[in-house]
């Protein structure tokens, strides 16, 4: 059996649409992209749009509120060691209607316990952002999403 | 060029499927899948591709071409798959790739160089090697999530899983003792099939209190991490009268990607399978898919992602799989069977030689070969399906005697 | 309207850092028996039906996937021959180190070794450490 240790660093780029919501967390705002032809909101901003294939037509500001889609907790780091304490994340649902198919979302830790995850009862709440005091334009600027 | 009527349309889809040659698979073979094989990718590939050719009746001089497919490189650690995977040489090769559908996107692509005319003779590898990478392979599929919104928040493969079957749960009301029979059952099936991993007789209960992983996954709704590789022969129709009295048609294939951010969609319901699904049931002329299709081969890396695969191809009213699970309906006896050999829960889950396995069992079906794991009712069509990506697309093989 | 901004100063760039602990390769049957060679002083490659030979081995031959015999090679020559003044990241070596491929009469392929001494293209080598990777010197 050969070991060999790999040393892969590399540096992606956020892009157009991805840098202006970056920095739009920043500033606590979340920004999305429309298509005025079907109407469409994206979140994460894309600079096109993928049901009709064109350009997007300009930038909207969301609520930092949504409802949650879907959670869970996780026992196990992404190495599968096992934690004490779950991590709790799941989508969000921005903006939109319960019967939409396709809805601007996010992916983040959801602050709740592992009890309403269980339960399920954090399916369907609604929830708030939270900033933290120190952002510098990263996913990472807003703490987790928190029940209301 | 000469047109048919048959035209598929789906929102932005529109496939048209022209006259083209008929394509029959008339040998397969796998190696069993493991924990840890202690072969090279290529002496694995070589072993399936041998038991392949023989039974096809062929040697390797006689092939026209080669498809190979393995999952992101990142998880065997080697980026040269062309010469790390395949052990021959001076043939034609073409490597697919579409994340975990890669193992049924290998036959499809086969079954385009033969239906194309440009290849009567093709031989169709998947291999993958999990067990290479330090200290778990999880932590090679972290770089499957988006490097700037998605990994920093810590996630692992699970997590995706988890998120679906939970929402799967909330939007039907099904039951985590409903899904653990899906496990159940495979892993029974399993116990016949002399290449799985993991078979064996164990009960809802055992599912239920194995670990939490990530809820609501526990360990045993999570098929294993495995070595493998599997092969078949695809053919033209006149090389396939030539060689075999039991040819197995590809009737119809199908292949889609959703839209690209998993965050913004419904997650209870895989419509890219549907769509996938309805182009290959045109393709085969096939109107009623839950009344024509005699055995499924549903990829099932989680337990619950067999039910939902069996109502995206519409084989079950959507929210109903489970309770037909119960009824016992998916049971090898069953009036529908689904994944008689095991499944990826039973068998193992070397990513793409998982999905071509997952075509290699319905072939058994077909061909009247599948020993233990043969099913009761007499099977004339089935189809198998593999998905991948962060929830995007779908692969779909529907397969005639 | 095409609400680009295009000025490179605006983008955002994340610096991502690929970790893995470690991959661990198998050498296979036939890579096994090559490497026990190595250890014993000796280079095996591996004879197909056609008659060709082909080193390092494999668990069969590639020319028709059927099984060979292994067979013993002698008198390596050295065919290939570079040098390496900078390592994988850039940085200048101390001092230059030779890479090159052995080959042998009548086989096909190679070996990748470390060559010391003034070796050049064409020459007969020997062995001068039998360990991975192997170095070689003039004959």
């Amino acid at each position: 059996m050969i070991r060999y240790v790999p040393k892969a660093k590399y540096s992606y780029s956020a892009g157009q649409a991805q840098s202006v919501f970056l920095n739009g967390l920043k500033e606590k705002k979340i920004l999305g992209t429309v298509c005025n032809k079907c109407k469409k909101v994206y979140v994460p901003p894309k600079m096109y749009c993928e049901e009709c294939f064109k350009p997007t037509d300009g930038w909207v500001e969301l609520k930092d509120e949504g409802i949650v889609h879907t959670a869970i907790a996780s026992f196990v780091s992404w190495t599968r060691d096992r934690l004490e304490e779950p991590i709790i994340s799941g989508t969000i649902k921005l903006y939109g209607s319960e019967r939409d198919y396709v809805f601007p979302g996010m992916f983040h830790r959801i602050c709740t316990t592992y009890d309403k995850v269980r339960d399920m009862s954090i399916i369907g709440a609604k929830v708030k952002a939270v900033w933290n005091e120190k952002r510098v334009g990263s996913i990472e600027d807003i703490q987790c999403f928190k029940e209301v | 060029m000469e047109r048919s009527a048959n035209v598929y349309r789906y929102g932005l889809i529109h496939v048209e499927v022209r006259k083209v040659r008929k394509v029959a698979i008339i040998g397969a073979g796998m190696t069993k899948f493991a924990r840890r094989h202690f072969k090279t990718p290529q002496e694995l590939v070589q072993e399936a591709s041998i038991k392949a050719l023989e039974e096809a009746g062929l040697g390797y001089n006689d092939i026209d071409c080669v498809v190979i497919g393995s999952a992101p490189d990142a998880f065997d650690g080697v980026h040269q798959k062309g010469e790390y995977l395949f052990p021959a040489m001076n043939k034609p090769m073409t490597r697919v790739f579409i994340g975990g559908a890669t193992g049924v996107m290998v036959p499809i692509s086969g079954y385009y160089h033969v239906a194309s005319g440009m290849c009567d003779k093709v031989l169709a590898i998947a291999e993958e090697k999990m067990s290479q990478a330090r200290p778990h392979p999880q932590a090679v599929f972290r770089y499957i999530w988006d490097p700037i919104l998605e990994t920093p928040i810590g996630p692992n493969l699970l997590w995706i899983f988890a998120m679906e079957m939970h929402r799967y749960m909330y939007a039907y009301k099904v039951p985590k003792e409903d899904i653990a029979l899906v496990s159940v059952k495979n892993k029974a099936n399993a116990a016949d099939n002399p290449y799985a991993q993991l078979g064996g007789r164990i009960t809802v209960d055992d599912v239920i209190k194995s670990e939490v992983l990530v809820w609501p996954v526990n360990r045993l709704d999570v098929s294993p991490v495995s070595d493998g590789a599997a092969a078949v022969v695809m053919v033209s129709e006149d090389v396939a009268r030539r060689y075999t009295d039991t040819p197995v048609w590809v009737a119809g294939v199908g292949w889609t990607l959703d839209n690209t951010e998993w965050t913004g969609r419904d997650l209870s319901y895989n419509r890219y399978l549907e769509i996938a699904g309805r182009m290959a049931y045109k393709m085969a002329g096939i109107e009623r898919p839950n009344k024509e299709i005699d055995v499924a081969e549903p990829y099932d890396p989680f337990d619950y992602k067999e039910l939902m695969h069996l109502e995206a191809l519409q084989l079950a009213p959507k929210g109903k799989a489970a309770q037909l699970v119960k009824e016992g309906v998916f049971n090898r006896d069953g009036d529908l069977p689904s994944s008689p050999g095991g499944g990826l829960l039973g068998v193992g889950n070397p990513i793409a030689a998982a999905g071509l396995m997952k075509v290699i069992s319905l072939y058994w079906q077909l061909k009247g070969t599948a020993g233990k794991m043969q099913v009761k009712k007499p099977v004339y069509t089935g189809v198998a399906q593999a998905w991948g990506d962060l929830m995007q697309a779908s692969t779909v093989v529907v397969l005639r005697r | 309207m095409w609400s680009k901004k295009g000025r490179i100063e605006d983008l955002i760039f994340w610096k991502g850092n690929m970790e893995v602990e470690a991959y661990e390769y198998d050498e296979g049957n036939a890579g096994k028996k090559f490497i026990e060679g190595i250890k014993e002083g000796k280079f095996y490659g591996i004879k197909c039906s056609s008659g060709k030979v082909y080193v390092p081995p494999r668990d069969y031959c590639p020319e028709d996937m059927t099984e060979g015999n292994y067979v013993e090679l002698t008198e390596p020559y050295l065919d290939l021959l570079t040098e390496v003044r900078e390592d994988s990241y850039g940085n200048k070596l101390e001092k230059p180190i030779k890479v090159g491929i052995i080959r042998f009469l009548n086989a096909k392929g190679g070996i990748i070794v470390r060559v010391e001494g003034d070796a050049k293209e064409g020459d007969k080598v020997k062995v001068i450490k039998w360990e991975w990777p192997l170095v070689v010197g003039k004959a």
